[in-house]
């Protein structure tokens, strides 16, 4: 098997994070429990964790109109646009048809909340595709229910299946894997007749929004076998759960062998969400972003759901730092939103003794049943390809070649520069590193800024 | 044991795919497995209803109504991420509450085939796109970085200029982490802070009382906030001040606000202008029957909400106030004031050649001779510090007092007397002050001069200047007060109120005016003053003949003196 399995970290992964800190702001409405505010509690604990110093922070551009057509109807998306809570009235037969109203709310601000959503998981799909990083985080993502012109679980534009569709501009298979409680619908759709995208859904069965993700959904025409749902039952521990996503997403990769990864880490399978019923803790929660960082494919981490805003703060936190590979203390630092975490203060949380319902007989049984299908697989779905043309400019665009051109008594430009990221292996970064071997210039800058920091405090008190 | 599917479902999933035109779908049906009686029984319920209405798939037939009724329940007893006992509680309760594991609605529980379901995927790369860009950077952390300098900074900005630690970076990463010119610059930047006065806090805290977390309708009271300003702030300020404990408990009986609302909609409205309230140009005024005013509607709905007009204090939160520039051509006047008021230099004196030469005795000198405020014993004067010298009884003097000569003159009186010397204040003298000296010395010299040569002039030529004089007096006479035109004739505001009536004085004048200036109407009303320049036309029109016969009779008159 030609599997790149499992590799040993050689190498600094390069992380892109996503934020707008419009996203907070925006309010679903009262007594609803999707809160966005929770995403911006996410990044003041990134923040002050310190997290900031592996990762690339960028702020997306909204997504525009036509990037959300590219998989919602027009109809939708102008209904969306134009409606608003001041003329709803107007819009009545309109949102009984897109399902917007009961569950999904027409809230202030809702296109440019689904502009900024959107428009994160395109700019982190596009920078994968430029391989500009490996690891792509957009947390105001995951809204995996959305359909193509109907909304549905708090979710209008799905930002998921835009993402995957510009990651499919450049790779052959894409994987997208859902650890939300809620089946992923939405994304499941859309790609339910395409080999290219496998999706993958682990969540709770029976009874349960949103009713779909029978273990016998596989997928249609093309698609047949692409489509994998692992039903679960109530209460399911990290434990039992690594035991059936292992196995599982082990055999999905050596089978399908996909080029870029989508895990939406929809936080509503933790312990103590206000609509999942699952156990989990942040350290199960968590190795399922370690097992694909495992893999040395582009990796692209979206939120989801998660109703419980301090434990998204934290689940989402810890998978940052996961794909930062950097250890974390469990003290949370103090910042903004510290009140909210009361009344332990600290990040990890513990799992509850509530029964868990998933024997593990009925794992087993669950597991040889998915394997039993992909192993029906056609190996390695090949796609028909066009040979990609030559670039003409591709000197221009070409990063290496800038940097070897450069000059080298002269600082590397900055759009160079500001992509890199420091090596762990990289000894030579600062004053505090081996003996005083501070070069002159140096030793003098930083002097000087001392004293006229001190002249200006000075001047400003 | 788990696939929760029975052969009819999966008939009736086929059938739909069908009836979507589309017949791809060549899944055998999966061999069917036990499930428990109960679940099973579920399942078929809830399959012949999804049979039912095949062709009407679409149709949002809501999966039950009884869960719905539920669920809102529970949204509206959500509130509570906080107790940790309650979530559990939840969590615990959730596997058998269907209500909970079923928020939400309207979903047929399919997954759909067709153009109307599925993305459409362009084939693989076919060229290499040139992509546009999709965002902005924030920060990246540099190869070269100094991880102490970073700490040093990032503590600075944040501690010390309060700046948000994403803010600090992108402003290290935009001074390309030159962190001299970023600390510059971190130093520079001020941060918006959304800081909320006592009134507004008050005035959400109110609202909050009243609406719950209905930013929208906070947001429609308090409207010089944005909508996420206040979300931030309740988000922000959530844990401190406990606001669940401020909600009222009416709260989801009846939307008292709504039913105001509708009333507010329902009222008399005038298209735009100015609320009488707060004065705030609005484009929608509405009648408030109470006051019997017309008021902007965020005046209206706190007036029907609170009984009492929407404090002034709110306003002028709204308001900016302005500062009125000082007009280009009042400047030099302003300049002139300030001149005069700087302390006198003697310049003046020196310029005009005027005034008596300065002696050492005028710094002592009492010019006041307002006899009640004048010390009987002897007295000093003294350089005032005071701003208003007058109310320490004292008087008007002048000049600074600091001469060697002076002090002297002091010590003098001083051992003459053998007594206490009552110190008198005076102002230290400025410009005008000065100046009007000068003028005064200047009249006061004219007035000597005068009497000296008085004397020496031709008697004659002095009563033809007193005839002269006496001539002119006598013209001054013939202006009554009211016929004046200056500010006496008007009221404090320097407008002349226009009366209708003619009272017999006016009569008088106007028939005087007519005597001298005939029928120059426009004249004769700036004279007049109380009346319009048709008034007096018709004035004159009605009574033409009278006025003609008065002027001739005077003219007459005029004719036969001026003769003598």
């Amino acid at each position: 098997m030609n599997s790149n399995g499992p590799l040993m970290e050689h190498g600094k992964r390069r992380v892109a994070y996503y934020y707008d800190s419009n996203i907070g702001n925006y309010y679903y409405g009262q007594g609803h429990v999707m809160k966005p505010h929770r995403i911006r509690m996410t990044h003041h604990l990134v923040l002050n964790y310190g997290l900031y110093r592996n990762l690339e922070i960028f702020r997306p551009f909204p997504a525009s109109f036509e990037d959300m057509t590219r998989f919602h109807s027009d109809e939708y998306m102008t209904f969306l646009k134009s409606a608003n809570p001041d003329n709803l009235k107007s819009f009545n037969k309109q949102m009984l048809k897109f399902n917007v109203g009961e569950d999904c709310p027409l809230f202030d601000g809702l296109y440019e909340f689904c502009q900024l959503s959107s428009g994160g998981s395109l700019a982190a799909a596009t920078k994968l595709n430029k391989q500009k990083v490996d690891i792509a985080i957009n947390w105001m993502g995951g809204l995996h229910h959305a359909k193509k012109s109907e909304a549905s679980g708090f979710c209008y534009t799905n930002d998921i299946v835009l993402g995957i569709l510009e990651l499919l501009k450049y790779h052959k298979r894409v994987l997208y894997v859902d650890i939300d409680v809620h089946h992923g619908d939405g994304v499941e759709e859309a790609f339910y007749t395409t080999d290219r995208v496998m999706t993958v859904s682990f969540h709770k069965y029976g009874d349960f929004f949103p009713g779909t993700g029978d273990l016998k959904d596989i997928g249609a025409g093309k698609g047949k076998l692409y489509s994998v749902n692992v039903p679960l039952r109530d209460g399911i521990t990290d434990v039992s759960y690594q035991s059936i996503f292992k196995p599982i997403m082990t055999k999905v990769m050596e089978r399908f062998d996909p080029c870029a990864v989508v895990l939406q880490c929809g936080a509503d399978s933790l312990n103590g969400d206000r609509l999942g019923p699952f156990n989990l803790t942040l350290k199960g929660h968590g190795e399922c972003a370690r097992f694909f960082r495992s893999y040395n494919v582009p990796l692209m981490m979206v939120g989801g759901g998660g109703y419980t805003p301090r434990n998204v703060a934290r689940c989402w936190t810890y998978e940052t730092s996961i794909a930062v590979d950097k250890e974390v203390p469990n003290e949370l630092p103090y910042n903004d939103y510290f009140e909210y975490f009361g009344p332990n203060y600290r990040l990890h949380i513990e799992s509850s003794n509530a029964a868990n319902e998933n024997s593990s007989d009925m794992l087993a049984k669950l597991q040889t049943d998915v394997i039993a299908n992909l192993e029906q697989l056609t190996f390695v779905p090949s796609v028909q390809m066009r040979p990609i043309p030559e670039d003409a400019l591709s000197a221009l665009n070409d990063d290496s070649l800038i940097a070897d051109q450069a000059n080298p008594d002269k600082r590397l430009p900055p759009q160079i520069t500001d992509g890199m990221i420091q090596d762990d292996g990289d000894f030579y970064d600062g004053e505090r590193e081996g003996d005083d071997r501070r070069n002159e210039s140096d030793a003098k800058r930083a002097a000087q800024f001392e004293s006229e920091g001190g002249e200006k405090r000075q001047k400003t008190e | 044991m788990d696939s929760y599917t029975s052969s009819d479902e999966d008939a009736s999933r086929k059938e739909n795919i069908s009836d979507e035109g589309l017949n791809m779908l060549n899944a055998s049906p999966e061999p069917m497995e036990e499930d428990d009686p109960e679940e099973q029984a579920e399942q078929e319920e809830e399959t012949s209803r999804m049979a039912r209405p095949i062709r009407s798939m679409r149709k949002r037939e809501t999966t039950s109504g009884e869960s719905m009724g539920d669920e809102d329940e529970d949204l509206e007893d959500e509130e509570d991420e906080d107790e940790e006992a309650e979530a559990r509680e939840h969590h615990e309760s959730g596997a058998h509450d269907t209500s909970f594991s079923n928020p939400l609605s309207n979903v047929d529980n399919l997954i759909h085939v067709g153009t109307e379901y599925q993305a459409i995927i362009q084939p693989t790369a076919e060229q290499l796109e040139k992509e546009p860009c999709r965002d902005q950077q924030i920060w990246a952390f540099p190869d070269e970085m100094n991880e102490n300098r970073l700490t040093e900074y990032i503590s600075e900005a944040t501690g010390r200029y309060q700046l948000p630690i994403d803010r600090a970076l992108f402003i290290l990463n935009k001074q390309s982490n030159d962190f001299d010119a970023a600390m510059v610059q971190a130093m520079r930047r001020k941060e918006i802070h959304d800081d909320w006065t006592a009134e507004e806090i008050s005035l959400f805290s109110t609202c909050f009382f009243h609406f719950g977390k209905r930013f929208k309708k906070i947001h429609a009271a308090m409207p010089q906030r944005s909508l996420s300003s206040i979300i931030q702030y309740y988000y922000n300020t959530k844990k401190v001040q406990n606001y669940k404990t401020m909600i009222n408990v009416h709260l989801n009986e009846t939307d008292t606000y709504d039913e105001l609302f509708k009333e507010v909609n329902h009222l008399e409205r005038v298209p735009s202008g100015y609320c009488e309230n707060c004065n705030a140009k609005s484009d929608l005024l509405i009648l408030n029957r109470v006051m019997s005013r017309h008021e902007c509607k965020p005046c209206i709905l706190y007036f029907r909400l609170m009984r009492v007009p929407r404090p002034a204090s709110l306003r002028a939160l709204t308001k900016r106030r302005q500062r009125v520039l000082c007009p280009e051509y009042m400047k030099i006047y302003v300049y002139g004031y300030l001149e005069l008021m700087e302390p006198a230099n003697g310049k003046a004196i020196k310029r005009l050649g005027i005034g008596k030469e300065k002696e050492e005795d005028d710094d002592i000198m009492v010019v006041d001779d307002c006899l009640l405020r004048k010390p009987s014993g002897p007295y000093i004067v003294e350089q005032s510090i005071e701003a208003d010298p007058i109310d320490e009884n004292t008087c008007r003097m002048t000049r600074c007092f600091d001469t060697p000569a002076a002090l002297a003159l002091i010590d003098n009186i001083k051992r003459k007397h053998h007594m206490c010397v009552p110190l008198v204040w005076r102002v230290k003298q400025t410009k005008c002050m000065e100046e009007n000296e000068i003028l005064n010395e200047e009249a006061r010299q004219q007035m000597f001069r005068a009497t000296m040569t008085y004397s020496r002039v031709p008697k004659g030529e002095i009563a033809n200047w007193k005839k002269d004089m006496m001539a002119l007096k006598g013209r001054f006479e013939r202006f009554t007060p009211e016929l004046d035109t200056t500010a006496t004739n008007g009221n404090r505001s320097g407008k002349v109120r226009i009366n209708y009536g003619w009272s017999p004085e006016e009569k008088k004048n106007a028939i005087r005016c007519f005597h001298w200036y005939k029928d120059n109407f426009e004249l004769i009303a700036e004279l007049m003053a109380t009346k319009t320049v048709e008034q007096i036309k018709k004035f004159y029109m009605d009574n033409e003949k009278l006025i003609l016969e008065s002027i001739d009779t005077y003219r007459a008159e005029l004719k036969s003196k001026l003769g003598k």
